[in-house]
């Protein structure tokens, strides 16, 4: 027991009512010259809700539940959003409403968390919406920049739409089952008590619902330009924790409440993924800007990542990998966002082809992205090759070889565009070169720190592994 | 005498854990991470000689059983351990390790540029060869595997010749692809091994259980993706081309050891992993992968005949030597594999000797072109008298360690094949022919150059000297060696006989 028990408000109630506390206190302390005691305070809210989350005895209502599933979304949200809060002190210093951005992060993780832990449609739409829509307006917090305008319209028109096509869908699936809950709407469809049609129809409208916020082609289109005109914290916010919650959203509904009908939904996923990684592991070949690539990259991450559904099957190891995947996904990106922002205020540029001989003069964060990079490329020993291993083997375990040796397949092509980066910050000579001034020093925390968990978790991640086998959502 | 407890575990740590040191001592003080290198590399190899000489005085050369083992769970949710050990055969190959490294970390005085750097990263090199030759657990196995491929590329990439870039990428794919292919072929037996034994296991013992009750085609295309991801490291002829691009433009301390020990992780990944896996295969495979290792033998002499380029030369007959390990390795016989792996240690030894004279003519001379460096005898004699010592060895004299691993290895091919495979002689002399064509036209040649020219330094000395005897005392009395390797290769041979 790590902090008093509150009485009278169980389980998630005691997360979600702090972080609105703190919402509401970050917003009304939103004055320039509070800038540090905002980040501080945004940290420690941040921290208390963490303390909470790994304390909660594990509790289930027929609409919420905090079980081992959403403690473990729920730690990914908040891990992310601490590491993002440091970088952004320092990226949104030419911001005057600070304090505002802050408080739409600890917004959008109240709906994320609250949409992990629901088993019931309707709650998970909720939550999804507020984090949506904390999201839209986390994107435009730079109001006079016009490609911040252009990236938060971007991500507010299709977001609107992809939850406008969920809602839906999750309407056509009410008409077919005529329940919200997800627990009876299994109990239903394991006794072919729906309406073929009507599942049918609403179920594609919700993948593709879906699919937009897990930024899966071909509902990808607005990632790469969102992502490059958002500022680099917010860009890895979108691709760390919103994503995530996507992708727990679709463990719930899937896992939970659809698997009866696993033979209509998992080929579409499978399909999907196919075309997700391959096309976006081509596309990451071309880029020149270091946040486009990221984001193509974070593209083909999300295809890896729907083999969950893809290739759904009675396999621990695939839920296993799945959520390690997930989580690693998320620390990879932050490290890799942030990176790219140091970088960017250092050379003056976002170019890949100005990061020439980076690696000469700023040697952490050209270490750290090294790191990340290779994590990303699926080099053992680190992170996110372990993630990596273990969902592949998911996948091999629920019979999809194929899939997987298409899987492993892209993830070697992926390999040529990391070390492409690589080779650039250490073997070429350009702009980086001359980049002999040392960057701003707090951008370096969060990457120092996502890469050494990302090493740590490399070297033995065992326990990690051993957790989350024993997680089913 | 008795080993102290996790002594090997040390052996494998140290140089990773020394490679940081030096490089901020490095910073510091450019000669200091030099000095510490060379300390670091000492400590590993008396470690290295300290458990070799407790090997053989404990009888464990009699046993198959591994020594020294250190095993604890590392992942064991998917079935991978930290599992080392030793058998005859390790052993000396990490012997080998420790020696060429400490001659290569020695011989490392022409490295003026970004020392910290190069030191840290050839300790890593050194931890991550001596780990190739220690796993039992194939996981671990990979990960050095792979891991000895990022030093490498820096090092050539960065200290290397004009070429260096392109050589050190080529050097990356091919050996890449190759250890991808190899990968595949660990999956397969290790979903078999969970089928079959109901166990999530990257133990090798366990695994090679598994892999023994597949059916003879399956076999088959296993044990030719595990050809082919040893072959491009051996390297077999057509995945050769590598080879000559890197070494050439490594620097020469570098090429020592991708002659003296990274070639021999092919030769010991097909004889410790492929043969004992796929047993069925490899007896069935063993004519063809006999007649790649002839081609070997002759491609790569009929080549080394006309290179001008003393590296590329010894390149070649590095291919031409490792054709011998390949043929030795499948004659099924204890004296062929025995010779096999006598040839992996002498070769080592002798072409880590040829590359470091090479590097010097190359530092001293300024060329590295036989009629630039030609008739430096009197100006150079030290440096010709080991390049002489170098060259016999090479060319297979006997009473010089290379000598006695092509004589078992022909004598048992003859004694499995018959003497359809007798021409193989012919490859020896084919051997003895350009090497001493070189000899003759490096030393006794015409002298061209008349600049003043250096002979040989004295840390120079001292790492040829120690070199060349171990070549002599190798070639006069095979026992020390023949010690380790007998029942290792007894029990690769038993394999040919079920």
């Amino acid at each position: 027991m790590l902090l008093p028990e509150i009485p009278y408000l169980p389980g998630i109630y005691t997360i979600l009512g702090i972080l609105a506390l703190g919402v509401l206190i970050l917003t009304i302390l939103d004055r320039e010259n509070y800038r540090w005691l905002i980040s501080v305070l945004g940290e420690l809210i941040l921290l208390v809700t963490l303390a909470y989350v790994i304390d909660l005895p594990a509790y289930n209502e027929s609409y919420i539940a905090f079980d081992e599933f959403s403690r473990f979304m729920t730690f990914v949200f908040i891990i992310s959003s601490m590491l993002i809060i440091m970088a952004l002190h320092h990226e949104l210093r030419d911001v005057p409403r600070y304090g505002l951005a802050v408080s739409l992060i600890l917004a959008a993780n109240i709906g994320m968390i609250m949409a992990a832990a629901s088993l019931n449609l309707v709650y998970i739409v909720v939550g999804w919406e507020l984090a949506g829509v904390s999201s839209y307006a986390v994107v435009a917090v730079r109001r006079r920049d016009p490609l911040a305008i252009e990236a938060a319209m971007k991500f507010f028109i299709v977001g609107s739409i992809g939850f406008g096509l969920s809602l839906f869908g999750i309407s056509f699936i009410f008409g077919a089952v005529g329940t919200f809950s997800l627990p009876d709407i299994a109990g239903k469809l394991a006794n072919s008590k729906y309406e073929y049609n009507l599942l049918y129809t609403g179920l594609v409208l919700l993948i593709s619902g879906l699919g937009f916020k897990m930024a899966i082609v071909p509902f990808h289109v607005w990632i790469p330009d969102t992502y490059d005109g958002a500022p680099n914290s917010i860009a890895s916010f979108l691709a760390a924790a919103s994503k995530s919650m996507a992708f727990a959203v679709g463990l719930r509904i899937f896992y939970h409440g659809l698997y009866p009908v696993s033979d209509i939904w998992s080929p579409l996923f499978a399909v999907l993924a196919i075309i997700t990684m391959t096309y976006a592991n081509l596309a990451a070949l071309a880029q020149t800007k270091m946040k486009r690539l990221l984001a193509w990259s974070s593209i083909a991450h999300a295809g890896y990542i729907i083999l969950l559904f893809g290739a759904y099957g009675l396999s621990q190891r695939l839920i296993a990998g799945g959520l390690f995947h997930i989580f690693m996904h998320a620390v990879m990106k932050i490290l890799a966002f942030v990176a790219a922002a140091y970088i960017t205020v250092v050379i003056g540029s976002d170019l890949l082809n100005d990061y020439a001989g980076i690696g000469r003069t700023q040697k952490i964060v050209s270490f750290f992205l090294t790191v990340d990079l290779l994590a990303m490329a699926g080099i053992p020993p680190l992170g996110g090759f372990w993630s990596k291993y273990l969902l592949f083997l998911g996948v091999v375990e629920t019979g999809y070889v194929w899939l997987a040796l298409i899987a492993v397949i892209n993830s070697a092509i992926s390999l040529y565009y990391y070390a492409r980066i690589i080779k650039l910050m250490y073997f070429d000579v350009g702009k980086g070169s001359e980049a002999t001034v040392a960057g701003p020093r707090i951008y370096l925390v969060p990457v120092i720190l996502s890469g050494l968990l990302i090493m740590a978790v490399g070297i033995y991640p065992d326990p990690l592994i051993n957790y989350l086998l024993k997680i089913s959502p | 005498m008795e080993a102290f407890p996790y002594e090997l575990s040390v052996v494998l740590w140290l140089p990773l854990l020394a490679s940081p040191i030096a490089y901020i001592i490095g910073t510091a003080s450019r000669k200091a991470s030099r000095w510490f290198a060379i300390v670091v590399s000492f400590i590993d190899f008396v470690l290295a000689l300290h458990l070799g000489l407790v090997f053989w005085s404990s009888g464990a050369t009699g046993s198959i059983e591994l020594q020294f083992v250190d095993k604890f769970d590392w992942i064991p949710s998917v079935g991978i351990s930290y599992y080392i050990g030793v058998d005859g055969f390790s052993m000396i190959m990490v012997l080998l390790s420790t020696i060429l490294s400490l001659s290569a970390v020695i011989a490392s005085n022409h490295i003026h540029d970004s020392e910290h750097l190069y030191y840290a990263l050839f300790l890593l090199l050194e931890t991550s060869l001596i780990g190739v030759f220690v796993s039992f657990d194939l996981f671990l196995f990979y990960i050095f595997w792979e891991l000895v491929l990022v030093p490498m590329y820096f090092l050539i990439a960065v200290w290397g010749g004009p070429r260096r870039k392109y050589a050190a990428i080529k050097f990356f794919i091919y050996t890449h692809v190759g250890s991808v292919i190899m990968l595949i072929s660990f999956f397969y037996v290790y979903w078999q091994a969970i089928a079959l034994l109901g166990i999530y296991t990257f133990n090798l013992f366990q695994l090679i259980k598994a892999a023994n009750q597949l059916a003879l085609t399956v076999q088959i295309y296993l044990f030719i993706a595990l050809f082919i991801g040893f072959g491009i490291k051996v390297p077999i002829v057509p995945f050769h081309t590598w080879l000559p691009d890197a070494h050439v433009e490594a620097p020469s301390p570098i090429s020592v050891i991708l002659a003296g020990v990274l070639l021999k992780m092919g030769g010991y990944g097909i004889l410790r992993i492929a043969i004992p896996m796929f047993p069925a295969a490899a007896k069935f495979l063993a004519w063809y992968i006999a007649i790649i290792g002839v081609i070997n033998i002759f491609y790569a002499g009929f080549v080394a005949m006309w290179q001008l380029d003393v590296k590329r030369l010894i390149a070649y007959s590095s291919i031409s030597h490792m054709g011998i390990v390949v043929l030795g390795s499948v004659t099924g016989n204890v004296l062929g594999v025995a010779g096999a792996i006598y040839m992996m240690f002498a070769h080592g030894l002798v072409n880590g000797l040829l590359f470091l004279l090479a590097g010097v003519y190359k530092h001293h001379v300024h060329s590295r072109l036989i009629p630039d460096i030609a008739g430096l005898t009197e100006k150079m004699p030290l440096t010709s008298a080991f390049f002489v010592i170098g060259g016999f060895a090479g060319l297979g004299l006997p009473g010089l360690a290379i000598f006695v691993a092509e004589f078992l290895v022909i004598l048992s091919a003859i004694s499995t094949w018959g003497l359809s495979i007798a021409y193989v002689v012919f490859g020896a002399v084919l051997n003895a022919a350009y090497m001493l064509w070189a000899i003759q036209r490096i030393v006794f040649g015409p002298q061209r150059s008349e600049e003043e020219v250096k002979d040989l330094c004295k840390p120079e000395i001292i790492s040829f000297s120690f070199l060349t005897i171990l070549i002599v005392l190798l070639g006069v009395y095979p026992p020390i060696l023949m010690n380790f390797i007998a029942t290792p290769a007894t029990a690769i041979a038993q394999y040919f006989l079920s």
